[in-house]
């Protein structure tokens, strides 16, 4: 399930770098860092990419999340760092 | 949560302080086209003869996190943003898309000036719609107008915003000439 998530997050993160305005250099990958500290989106990105990660992960997995919590995107300890920690947290709530 | 754009005339003294607090912290200041420290006095004067533009500070539940201006209302209008940096960036992407609304009820094109060393903003005001039209070796000019502005809303992302914006009580408060 990990690993499908992580794939999911993937292929969310190299679409939105395709359509938006990003500091992404390269195809996303495990490590790539989303959000905050060297991450290669800004807040409106992170946006459109919590919602095509929601529409994937129901349409594909059949999981019904909501990842637009405003708890998470105020977390000292964000899920939303790097492709690694969003996956652990959608696993998580899930 | 009640967010409150307030209009900086009726601000009380306190929260004039509260707020340049947040305008001269360095990140902030690094980042505008008016880099010097500001000080109580100079900007209650300052506040005192604007005319023609709107100035709002941003209040979460009683807190103030950002401010936002829209000069020029008649001609050549733009706006401006700054925010504390712990502020959620759920909230910050609210935020400036509810002002972005209300800017363009009353203006019908706006304008953006974002220096190039501030990467983030960059990308922040293209993914917002708006489009290069100037760049000199430090500025990029950002220009949208209200019928781009209607087309950008109906994006999926946008609706989004839309959407999380509505779980929250979100008011203007404009003080009437």
């Amino acid at each position: 399930m990990t690993k499908k998530i992580q794939e999911i997050i993937i292929a969310c993160l190299d679409e939105i770098c395709e359509n938006y305005e990003t500091q992404a250099n390269s195809k996303a990958n495990l490590d790539t860092k989303i959000f905050a500290n060297d991450g290669i989106l800004d807040s409106l990105s992170l946006v459109a990419l919590i919602s095509e990660l929601e529409e994937r992960l129901e349409n594909e997995l059949d999981i019904q999340v909501t990842l637009a919590d405003e708890k998470a995107m105020s977390a000292k300890n964000s899920p939303f760092k790097d492709v690694q920690s969003l996956s652990l947290y959608i696993k998580e709530i899930i | 949560m009640k967010i409150i754009f307030k209009d900086y005339k009726l601000l009380s003294t306190n929260e004039h302080k509260r707020l340049l607090e947040i305008r001269n912290l360095e990140h902030i200041r690094e980042n505008s086209l008016e880099k010097s420290i500001i000080g109580l006095e100079s900007h209650l004067k300052w506040l005192f003869n604007l005319k023609d533009s709107l100035y709002f500070a941003v209040f979460m539940d009683d807190e103030i996190y950002g401010g936002f201006s829209l000069n020029a209302l008649k001609s050549n209008s733009s706006w401006g943003v700054f925010f504390r940096q712990d502020t959620n960036v759920l909230l910050l992407s609210i935020c400036v898309y509810k002002f972005l609304e209300f800017a363009f009820s009353k203006v019908q094109t706006l304008n953006s000036i974002v220096k190039i060393s501030n990467k983030n903003s960059l990308t922040f005001t293209k993914n917002f719609g708006f489009k290069e039209v100037e760049k000199t070796p430090s500025e990029v000019k950002f220009s949208q107008n209200i019928q781009e502005w209607q087309e950008f809303r109906t994006k999926k992302f946008i609706k989004k915003v839309d959407d999380m914006a509505k779980s929250y009580e979100i008011k203007f408060k404009v003080k009437n000439d």
